[in-house]
């Protein structure tokens, strides 16, 4: 798994509903409903804290060898949102 | 003082000089005009409502006279002003009083930036507010006027406001709007509504009004607890069905219904994120009114 560190943008909001979760990016305007998976991963970054993806990984429970192509396909989706940022 | 005990000639005096100063829930209206169906109809759709001291301070501003131009001659129009600024394009002089309703409708939506404000019907029964949001044709204003004679008090058919810090309900119980097919609907279903003389040939086909219920006006500056989001949609032949919806799914289509969410930022998420939480949210097919009200009250009873 690949050692690429991700960091939370910093400043959003974030509620749960029930069982999902709803996120507001003040600086973009945007709000998002986030599937349970996301919400997950979204709570596993706390604000200012960068972590790797094979820490992600663990948060999630997914195991290195058959989880790799799920946690890039929602941190793909999370990124493309803004709501988190690849740190060097 | 309300509307009533004001009488004809003081209240056209009052619209054609230096305004009629109207109290709707928690807004005042400084409404001026010289046309006397204006005056006509808020005499009798407003009845039950105050007058608020023509010194003091108003909301709004709105002014709807003839634009002026050789159109005051020549098929006549309408213009409604907001601030001394026409808002609208003129509309045919007999459209005034639907005009009128438009433009306070304008005000809430672009002038309230101390409440969220949701394009939705709303009533309360025994403190808990029910929200109808949804987009014209939904047939909302329906229901809410049915509802608003069988049992629910009328907040709002059109502009529920949502306290940004308690996310307690409130609206300013103007008259209901009705459009088409729903003037005969709200007739046969409820033969003590009191309903103005449809004007047709409006952008929105005919439109009448429904006089809000008295006690409706009075209790205008109660406030309801969050109770339910139903999301309606009238579709002709349809079963009356009242689906759960997930409370996500609910926010993220509370807020597409909403008139100034973007404006208010963080403020606006964290206020409907916990009118949603305090709610249960559904979706809600009907095409039969006296089910839907059946539907309703088994809802409010917790059946």
């Amino acid at each position: 798994m690949s050692r690429r560190r991700w960091q939370r943008t910093d400043g959003l909001q974030q509620r749960t509903l029930g069982q999902e979760c709803v996120v507001f990016h003040p600086g973009a305007g945007t709000t998002h409903l986030l599937t349970p998976a996301a919400a997950a991963l979204m709570d596993g970054l706390a604000e200012g804290v960068a972590m790797d993806e094979a820490a992600l990984a663990r948060h999630l429970g997914l195991s290195e060898e058959d989880g790799e192509a799920e946690l890039r396909r929602w941190l793909s989706s999370l990124q493309s949102a803004d709501l988190i940022q690849e740190r060097p | 003082m309300r509307i009533a005990d004001l009488g004809q000639t003081r209240l056209q005096c009052s619209l054609a000089g230096r305004g009629l100063y109207l109290r709707t829930g928690p807004f005042t209206s400084r409404i001026q005009s010289p046309i006397a169906s204006v005056a006509r109809s808020i005499e009798s759709l407003y009845r039950d409502f105050e007058v608020a001291d023509s010194q003091g301070f108003y909301d709004f501003h709105c002014e709807l006279r003839a634009p002026r131009s050789h159109r005051r001659f020549y098929r006549p129009q309408v213009l409604f002003l907001s601030d001394r600024r026409s808002v609208f394009k003129p509309l045919a002089y007999h459209q005034a009083y639907p005009m009128l309703e438009w433009g306070l409708n304008w005000c809430i939506a672009n002038q309230v930036p101390h409440r969220l404000v949701l394009h939705a019907a709303a009533l309360e029964r025994d403190g808990k507010a029910l929200i109808l949001p949804a987009p014209p044709g939904s047939g909302k204003s329906t229901l809410c006027a049915a509802l608003a004679h069988h049992g629910w008090r009328l907040l709002t058919d059109e502009s529920v406001l949502v306290d940004l810090a308690t996310s307690e309900v409130s609206g300013p119980a103007r008259p209901v709007s009705l459009k088409n097919d729903s003037i005969r609907v709200i007739r046969d279903a409820c033969p003590s509504a009191v309903l103005s003389t449809p004007i047709a040939d409006t952008l929105k086909g005919a439109v009448a009004h429904m006089r809000p219920p008295t006690d409706a006006v009075r209790r205008g500056h109660e406030t309801a607890r969050p109770g339910w989001i139903v999301f309606p949609r009238y579709q002709p032949g349809a079963p009356t069905r009242l689906k759960p919806r997930t409370a996500g799914s609910g926010f993220m289509q509370l807020i597409a219904n909403a008139f100034n969410y973007a404006a208010l930022g963080a403020r606006g998420f964290h206020s409907a994120g916990r009118l949603v939480e305090q709610s249960a949210c559904f979706d809600f097919s009907y095409s039969r009114l006296d089910e839907a009200i059946e539907q309703f009250d088994r809802l409010a009873d917790g059946r």
